[in-house]
């Protein structure tokens, strides 16, 4: 099975976890939601799928491109 | 696809895209425009489904879709008029426009005005992204030219501030007179900066040292930024109910239908280099 990178796409904090390990996500679907510039920003699935990894717990400082999850197709 | 895509465009420069029939219903999404844009300003949206529910029924058809999501860029039609969409899409980087967005915000506005296609901006956005990897990818002076090539651009321009339009990102989203019309959702808000960020650069306050000093001068730096002080000034000319939108997006081309040329544009940017 071909596995996605999941990226962040700014550099923030992580506020809230939307998706645990195993679960399926549809394609755009959130996984997680990042605070940043005052907004609450989602990380979205780049493909349908199941969460395999997730690197990143609430709290934690990511930077923009950070690989935050992963994603099985 | 092909038919579909060449269905938008006129046939040669000296016209106007043909106008299509309106499907029926058309105007019923925008009723569901207060479902589609949170209340509350921390959250987001995806601004496809506001171009859509302002647009025509099936009408989009958007372009680059999967390169640069912050900016959205789209065909479409409003009463069976083709328009150009070009959005900031809060889903993505809370709509904060990147340096590939303004690579495709610039070559679509070219595409529009080579094409005598109105353009409509919707906008949500707190600023450009800038910042060390934007200034080695060119982020200044990708953004001067995206603002020059809207300034240049000679087809209609309508620009429909739906809540945040922070900076320089308000003039490459048509304000100061950078589009023909200038419309405000009762929920925008202009300014330098989001407030809460301005108050630590000015006054060097944060929210955890003095909380209570910190929301005044908040509601400070906020007073004279909402759509009612914009139309105020006449930097708006009109606030609108968001349910509103498409119907003044229609009148106001048909009112501009009634230019000399019609909608058709000079080309001033005829010989304009999409890359940079």
């Amino acid at each position: 099975m071909a596995t996605e990178s999941v990226n962040s796409e700014i550099t923030g904090k992580v506020w809230k976890l939307v998706c645990a390990v195993g679960d399926t996500v549809e394609e755009e679907g959130p996984i997680l939601i990042i605070e940043s510039m005052k907004m609450e920003i989602p990380v979205l699935a780049p493909c349908a799928g199941r969460v395999v990894k997730l690197l990143v717990a609430e709290g934690d400082d990511v930077a923009e491109g950070q690989e935050v999850a992963v994603v099985e197709r | 696809m092909l038919f579909r895509s060449l269905s938008y465009l006129p046939s040669h420069a000296g016209e106007v895209p043909p106008r299509a029939a309106v499907p029926e219903g058309s105007d019923a999404a925008a009723a569901s425009m207060l479902d589609i844009v949170p209340e509350s300003r921390s959250k987001v949206y995806d601004v496809r489904k506001v171009a859509a529910a302002i647009c025509d029924t099936g009408s989009l058809l958007p372009l680059k879709d999967r390169f640069a999501k912050t900016a959205y860029t789209a065909l479409g039609r409003i009463d069976g008029r083709v328009v150009g969409i070009l959005a900031s899409n809060p889903l993505f980087k809370a709509g904060a426009l990147d340096p590939d967005s303004c690579d495709k915000a610039t070559s679509f506005l070219v595409l529009c005005d080579s094409f005598n296609i109105p353009i409509v901006l919707l906008v949500d956005t707190p600023g450009f992204l800038i910042g060390v990897e934007g200034e080695r990818r060119k982020a200044p002076g990708k953004v001067i030219n995206f603002m020059t090539a809207l300034q240049m651009c000679t087809v209609p321009k309508f620009s429909i501030v739906m809540r945040k339009s922070y900076g320089q990102a308000y003039l490459n989203m048509g304000g100061t007179r950078n589009s023909d019309e200038m419309l405000a959702w009762y929920s925008a808000d202009v300014g330098f900066m989001d407030p809460n960020v301005g108050v630590n650069v000015v006054h060097g306050v944060r929210h955890e040292d003095d909380p209570e000093r910190f929301a005044k001068l908040v509601a400070e730096i906020r007073r004279d930024s909402s759509a009612y002080d914009l139309a105020g000034i006449f930097a708006a000319q009109a606030v609108l109910d968001p349910r509103e939108s498409r119907t003044w997006l229609s009148r106001l081309l048909e009112v501009h239908q009634r230019r000399p040329q019609k909608s058709i544009g000079r080309h001033l940017l005829g010989n304009w280099p999409t890359t940079f």
